[in-house]
């Protein structure tokens, strides 16, 4: 197997993640390294060359994101966005619980790189245990001088606070990450002005994931030229860290060079599928991706690859489906989520979720009509792209994807009242059986 | 010459008056056309437009919300509504007062398409003649008894589904301390 | 068309525009006469972009963009009528609607719903949304505002413009998704300014008025265009009334239009049933057997011209004398002071202006030659600096309040607030929140500390240069004069240190433009006249009046005490304010009128009822006016007034002063009469009938044009209009406002070192230390946000919202005396061995600095104004009656009488 990098402490016997033993591990090596050798301006150079792209969704190539903040500028923040909600995807927890000393480590080397002098932590508000980890850790650094004032004699000050969220998805959004750590409601900014320009306190800030952070000091240990030649060079190099859960045999974090296929992660990796029932679809990257089917198993895993077959790698959460799952109820039951979790600042988005929730349940319960499978692309059609941020195009894309690939499936629902799962029961009245609470959440 | 004579003859025998005649005997055999007003009454078309009266629902409650559109829609200013909260009843809005004046009603029939509730009904009723001019002024409750008389059975009041009128709605609205306008004066 | 700074060409719609860098897409599109729909964008906010219904297909942009925060660039080709910009206008629309409830006939913005409007402009006939709609839960909410949230769209306009605007946070969302609902914190009743901003700028229904819920359809309604009778700030109101009912439905105001730009406080917006209020006078009335009867008005006003003519003809025309209401409009306070000076032929006219406006107009005008605001609005919210002195601004002067929030807010503006008050979250917002370095002051000590920070100008050097060029005679003066005064003793009065006042001192000196504002904590209390002329010295020095954008602004509390006393209703100045003492500018005057006036200066208010009581004044004829109700018993204004043979009062409400009065006329309302306001910048605007009067009464200029008849020396004039002409041709050389270069180098030139060493010598002490009560707490009476004068009390909303006046005093002190929200207190004073006192309730408020307390002085019944000193300025005859020092202790007796009352109140 490959090499592996983030995770490379993780199953080492008696490793606690303590600063001692990360430490042990070559820990902060690379923070020494670069005090040493490295202005902020080559540092910047050599995460371009590295052409780290960011772990959070999006991939957009991180020393780029770094060099957009503007020539002239008083104070920049980072922030490390920790707030790893979409389902199916649990590799920052798992960063984060084993290794938190690396996560801080990638930090300082960002703030260093883009000289910010202030970094946020914002954490999952579900994250308790995960926040009393990386709080220790934290003070650990402190106390032996990674972080606060002069950084190892360096003259460089970084003062990291750690700032839990209150448990909402779209706090992983970047700005609505930002309107929760100035104290707002935590609803996305419109974009432009970018975060780049206008982020935390009207001021430059950087926000990147913790996995992003989190492979910072091995870029710097092991140089830019040998983590663009692993994983899926030129375009999508390094490892990856996927979170595979569902009906498969392992579940669990998978760190792997970018560029193998679907079919080695589930099958070889995750020991293939659970009670050897066929593979009926996988969400490729996290709840916001487009559904694929067993015809998209050998895409490979990088960036552009799966772009090009019509999804994308996301935030690495796999969920693999067998065929005991009807796809009208999985798209119903993101739309829950989705639904649930909706902000509400914009109307297609607020309104849509609602109205795509309703449909789908109506559908689901065999009380659609053949007309719904026209309306909902055309719903999905007038929310997608026309919100303030990118929650209504992942919204869309489990009702999209799966109307495409297993349309039969919901005209069966509709004409024949079938469902592999038993729910297209008979009629009841929809506005009272389904009811959508509005109190209490 | 002839022509002459043929008159003579004419005016001897009174033929005209023979020819006249006959019309007039021949309609003794025909079915009369007048109406014997008021011991024979006429049968008005469905769609008559008479006197204009205010509908309930099935339960008795006012149709009326007391909008006054039939008052903007009239072309002849007949119509004064003054509405009000329903005592007790927050946001419940009906007409506290509802006059029409007839006298100056052109029967147009735009109040009846304005309303959006269907509350105002043309009734078949033409006998409005009256002595005193002011009768003319039709109340509410006047008005709410003419469509009790003429159009007795009207359905139940719709389910607004999604509506701060429907009944639901208003219900969660009186089970808490909610004064209403008229509590505030008292 | 101006001239653009740095001008951006675009195409909207084929058609190419050139606007200004930086402006948004959709205003482009507003100055070239194309409507880019929208809801969630407003004039008055910052752009939110959450509605998403102005999407715009901008050429070279994959999405579609929204116009409302997209800033222009050159030669982008923007298209608003595309079809993909269509059906994401439609689809918007479909979205919107999906949830929104189909009550629009029971919906009182109906009618003049924006959701409407765009509804029949841009969406399809049908919804294609079929489920169930969302029916949020009914909840309470205010008795002045409705809240139906299965309306609201969530444009969050109201909770953005209660933020942004207003500063006071009273609103937000709850919950997300579409079950978001606009709420107050912990959903409690709304308790805020009740500016009525969230009604005004909610595009659909889900906030109304529930104060006129359901008595109106918006096209039912007269519109007047009108000025505030209320402050002032001068806001231009929309009075919308039925005209068959000749009553005042609602109020509102546009955001493009007037000082206010659409903001109202709660008097503008809720304090309008005054007008129609059920005490209105009706016809005239005349004492008969000691009984007021109601009498015609012909015979009424020849009672009045026969009994002034006899006291004349017995005891010359210097016994009598008149006080005008600074409430009345400008064309009345001319015609007035024109009646007694030319047609009774008196020098004695006066104006409710002398209680504190006349300290600042006397100082100004020697300084400037006018004592209007020298900066205005637009000046403030543009001010780098901006200082709040004597003043809650808030409570006094809520529009202009705005403007400083905006400076503050928009602008990044440096805010001083100099008073007695300390940071608080309360419902009412805060300056002093708004403020870095806030100068919290002993109560009291303003004029101490705008004497230190003229030290502390002098001292270190930060005199505006040109002005240490120019008058050189006089900072020298100043600079010798201010060694009078020593550090320990301003320290020790003002409770500040002075490096917290030489840091105010030298941001206010080193703003590019900075504006100082003051209130009446500084005019209305005792030593006000000399304050204000320190104050000036300290605009002098800083540059305040030469540096542009910058001013020194006086603030005024009735809507025209700007005015009354430009119009010659003052017995110092003729109209224009030209000294009485001043030959020439009397003759030309005298040419104008073609008329003798009297030559003598008259006697101010104070000097009136001095000599009524001294038996020298026979006939007081009050304007608008009630000494009884708001002066001190202690002021001897009751046997000056019993002492009078003949006391008329012109007033649309019958006051405790027209219970005493020979004569009572009755007066027409602000909405009932046509003129012009002068509000504080100076600004003369039009006041426009709205209404018919109630019952007989008549607008002032009417009755004067009557008296005059009936004492034979006609002041005939057809309309208010005709007295404007008038005045607006006599006025014609008098300066509009801008400072007069010659009036100040006069002054500099002519103020003695005695004078400017008498200002600075620190007098007997600060007012804490001064006053004759002996108690341990300082007592102001002061403004409140709810009420202006006694007006307010009559409208019956602002009534509801503040029935009673209440003691406010700092927590620590309520903890002290056992006090909670609402328990009775009891002041008293001691003055000499005669012991005053009154019992009220109190509340406690965080900003009240300790050892301040204050009282609204619109509620005399309390008895608190009894307490309080009373003195006059030596120089300009102001009464002063605000403050005094007291002892406060818990009336326990009283406390349970409290409760009953505020039981029984909500069970009203």
């Amino acid at each position: 197997m490959a090499e592996v990098v983030l995770f490379r402490n993780r199953d080492l016997p008696g490793y606690t993640g303590s600063l001692a033993d990360y430490e042990r591990q070559e820990g902060y090596a690379a923070l020494r390294l670069m005090f040493k050798q490295y202005p902020p301006a080559e540092l910047i150079e050599l995460v371009k060359r590295a052409n780290l792209r960011g772990r959070g969704g999006a991939g957009f190539p991180t020393g780029m994101k770094w060099s957009f903040l503007p020539k002239e500028r008083t104070v920049t923040y980072l922030c490390c966005n920790a707030d790893e909600s979409e389902p199916g995807t649990f590799k920052d927890r798992e960063l984060m619980t084993v290794d938190p000393h690396q996560m801080i480590e990638g930090i300082v080397i960002a703030s260093y790189a883009i000289g910010a002098h202030a970094a946020y932590i914002y954490m999952r508000g579900e994250f308790a245990s995960e926040a009393v980890i990386v709080a220790r850790a934290v003070q650990e650094a402190y106390k032996a001088g990674y972080l606060g004032k002069n950084i190892l004699g360096s003259g460089f000050d970084l003062e990291l606070t750690l700032h839990r969220g209150a448990g909402a998805y779209i706090c992983g959004e970047e700005t609505a990450l930002l309107e929760s750590i100035e104290g707002k409601r935590g609803l996305p900014r419109s974009k432009p002005p970018f975060p780049a320009t206008h982020g935390l306190y009207g001021k430059p800030t950087v926000i990147n994931n913790v996995e992003t952070l989190a492979s910072l000091p091995h870029i710097l240990r092991r140089g830019a030229e040998w983590y663009a030649s692993i994983g899926s060079p030129p375009k999508s190099p390094g490892t990856r860290i996927f979170s595979v859960s569902g009906h498969v045999k392992r579940p669990g974090n998978y760190e792997v060079p970018m560029g193998i296929t679907f079919r080695q992660l589930i099958f070889d990796l995750a020991g293939g599928m659970k009670s050897d029932r066929p593979l009926k679809a996988f969400i490729p990257g996290g709840a916001s991706a487009s559904f694929f089917t067993p015809d998209h198993l050998d895409v490979k895993m990088d960036f552009d690859e799966v772009a090009k077959a019509g999804s994308m790698l996301g935030s690495g959460g796999v969920t693999v489906m067998d065929d005991s799952v009807c796809m009208v109820w999985a798209a119903a039951n993101l739309l829950r989520f989705f639904h649930h979790e909706s902000c509400g600042k914009c109307t297609p988005c607020r309104e849509g979720s609602n109205w795509l929730l309703r449909v789908l349940r109506r559908i689901e319960h065999g009380q659609g009509r053949l007309t719904d499978l026209d309306l909902l692309p055309q719903v999905c059609g007038n929310i997608a792209g026309r919100t303030v941020c990118a929650f209504g195009d992942a919204e869309t894309a489990p009702v999209v994807s799966t109307l495409r690939h297993f349309r039969a499936e919901y005209e069966a629902h509709i004409t024949r009242k079938e469902c592999v799962m038993g729910h297209a029961r008979p009629p009841v009245d929809a506005a009272t059986a389904h009811p959508i609470s509005f109190a209490g959440h | 010459m002839a022509s002459r004579i043929t008159r003579l003859l004419k005016t001897i025998f009174l033929v005209e008056i023979l020819r006249g005649l006959t019309l007039t005997f021949r309609h003794l055999f025909v079915r009369s056309i007048t109406r014997q007003y008021p011991h024979e009454r006429p049968d008005v078309a469905k769609r008559f437009r008479g006197v204009m009266s205010l509908l309930r629902y099935q339960d008795g409650g006012e149709k009326c919300v007391g909008c006054g559109l039939c008052e903007v829609a009239c072309p002849s200013n007949v119509i004064k509504v003054v509405s009000a909260e329903r005592e007790g009843t927050p946001l419940k809005r009906y007409a506290r007062e509802y006059w029409f004046d007839l006298s100056r009603c052109v029967f147009c029939g735009f109040c009846v398409e304005a309303c959006p509730v269907d509350a105002l009904a043309m009734t078949p009723n033409y006998e409005y003649a009256t002595t005193n001019k002011r009768d003319l002024l039709l109340s509410k409750e006047t008005m709410l008894a003419l469509g009790d008389q003429y159009f007795p059975n009207q359905p139940p009041k719709p389910a607004y589904i999604g509506s701060c009128e429907s009944e639901m709605y208003l219900l969660s609205a009186k089970q808490q301390h909610y004064p209403t306008k008229s509590d505030d004066q008292g | 068309m101006t001239t653009l700074k740095s001008p951006v060409t675009l195409t909207i719609d084929g058609k190419s525009i050139t606007v200004e860098k930086g402006t948004y897409v959709i205003d482009a599109a507003r100055q070239a006469g194309i409507h880019i729909p929208y809801f969630c964008s407003h004039v008055k906010l910052a752009p939110d972009a959450n509605c998403r219904m102005c999407l715009v297909e901008v050429e070279k942009m994959p999405k579609l963009q929204t116009s409302c925060n997209l800033p222009v660039a050159e030669g982008m080709v923007v298209r608003s009528t595309s079809e993909k910009a269509e059906q994401a206008h439609k689809s918007v629309m479909d979205f919107i609607l999906a949830n929104h409830p189909l009550d629009c006939p029971m919906c009182d913005q109906g009618g003049e719903c924006e959701l409407q409007d765009r509804t029949h402009a841009y969406s399809d006939n049908y919804s294609h949304y079929t489920e169930a709609k969302r029916l949020p839960e009914k909840r309470y909410f205010s008795p002045y505002i409705e809240r139906e949230m299965s309306r609201c769209i969530t444009c969050m306009r109201c909770v953005r413009y209660c933020d942004e605007v207003l500063d006071v946070k009273a609103i937000a969302a709850v919950n997300r998704g579409d079950r978001v609902e606009i709420s107050t914190f912990m959903d409690r009743e709304l308790d805020c300014e009740f500016c009525g901003g969230c009604v005004q700028i909610c595009p659909v229904g889900a906030f109304t008025n529930r104060v006129a819920l359901y008595d109106y359809r918006p096209w039912q309604l007269k519109k007047t265009e009108t000025v505030c009778a209320y402050c002032a700030d001068g806001c231009t109101l929309t009075l919308e009334s039925k005209v068959s009912e000749n009553q005042i439905v609602r109020v509102t105001s546009d955001w493009e239009k007037g000082r206010n730009l659409g903001d109202l406080c709660a008097k503008g917006f809720f304090g309008y049933h005054m007008i129609n209020s059920p005490e209105r006078v009706a016809a005239p009335m005349i004492r008969q057997d000691g009984r007021l009867v109601e009498w015609p008005w012909i015979e009424a006003i020849e009672a009045a011209a026969q009994r002034l003519s006899e006291i004349k003809r017995r005891y010359g025309a210097e016994a009598i004398g008149g006080v005008i209401s600074a409430r009345c409009t400008n064309e009345e306070a001319y015609l007035f002071q024109k009646l007694l000076r030319l047609a009774i032929g008196t020098p004695h006219v006066d104006s409710s202006a002398r209680d504190g406006h006349l300290n600042s107009v006397r100082a100004l005008t020697r300084v400037a030659g006018h004592g209007r605001m020298t900066a205005p609005y637009e000046a403030i919210e543009a001010a780098r600096v901006v200082m709040v002195i004597g003043a809650d601004l808030t409570e006094t002067n809520p529009i202009t309040a705005l403007k400083v929030k905006a400076a503050v807010r928009k602008h990044g503006a440096n805010l001083i607030t100099v008073g007695p008050y300390l940071k608080e979250i309360g419902p009412i917002s805060n300056l002093v929140n708004l403020s870095q370095a806030p100068l919290t002051v002993t109560p009291g000590s303003e004029s101490m500390v705008v004497r230190a920070l003229v030290k502390a100008v002098v001292e270190e050097r930060l005199i505006e240069p040109s002005v240490a060029a120019q008058a050189q005679t006089y900072v020298a003066r100043v600079e010798a004069a201010v060694t009078q005064l020593p550090w320990p003793v301003a320290e020790a009065r003002t409770g500040l240190s002075a490096d917290a006042i030489k840091a105010a001192a030298r941001s206010l000196s080193g703003a590019e433009r900075a504006v100082v504002l003051f209130g009446p904590e500084l005019t209305r209390q005792a030593g006000g006249y000399d304050a204000v002329c320190a104050l000036a010295d300290l605009a002098i020095l800083t540059g305040l009046y030469s540096k542009p954008g910058s001013g020194l602004n006086p603030l005024c509390e009735e809507n025209n005490e700007m005015g009354v006393v430009e119009m010659g209703a003052a017995p110092e100045f003729l109209p224009g304010l030209i000294d009485v003492r001043n030959e020439a500018a009397r003759l030309r005057l005298r040419e104008a009128w073609k008329e003798e006036l009297p030559s003598a200066t008259g006697w101010s208010l104070t000097q009136m009822l001095e000599e009524a009581r001294q038996g020298r004044l026979k006939a007081l004829y009050l304007v608008g006016e009630d000494p009884l109700g708001s002066l001190p018993a202690s002021s001897g204004v009751r046997q000056a007034l019993q002492s009078l043979e003949l006391l008329i009062c012109q007033d649309p409400f019958l006051t405790e002063t027209g219970r005493l009065a020979h004569l009572v006329l009755p007066a027409a309302g602000f909405a009932e009469k046509e003129g012009t306001f002068t509000n504080h910048e100076g600004r003369v605007q039009r006041v426009r009938r709205a209404l018919e009067p109630v019952g007989e009464a008549l607008p002032d200029w009417d009755i004067f044009g009557q008296l005059a008849a009936g004492l034979g020396h006609p002041l005939d004039y057809a309309s208010a209009g005709e007295i404007t002409d008038e005045i607006r041709r006599v006025l014609s050389d008098r300066p509009d406002g801008r400072i007069d270069g010659a009036v100040m180098a006069q002054y500099l030139a002519d103020l003695t070192a005695e004078e400017l060493e008498a200002r600075y010598r620190p007098g007997p002490g600060a007012a804490s230390e001064r006053g004759r009560g002996g108690g341990s707490m300082t007592l102001v009476i002061s403004q409140s946000l709810f009420h202006s004068g006694k007006l307010s009390r009559r409208a019956s909303e602002l009534m509801r919202i503040e029935p009673e006046g209440r003691l406010q005093l700092n927590p620590s002190d309520a903890e002290r005396l056992g006090v909670e929200d609402g328990d009775m207190v009891r002041l008293r004073t001691m003055d000499g061995s005669a012991s005053r006192e009154a019992v009220v309730p109190a509340v406690r408020r965080a900003k009240i600095a300790p050892g301040f307390c204050r009282f609204p002085g619109h509620f005399p019944e309390a008895g608190v104004k009894e307490l309080v000193d009373w003195s006059v300025d030596p120089v300009t005859q102001t009464p002063y009656f605000r403050s005094g020092r007291v002892m406060i202790e818990k009336a326990v007796g009283a406390a349970a009488t409290a409760s009953v009352q505020a039981a029984a109140r909500e069970g009203v």
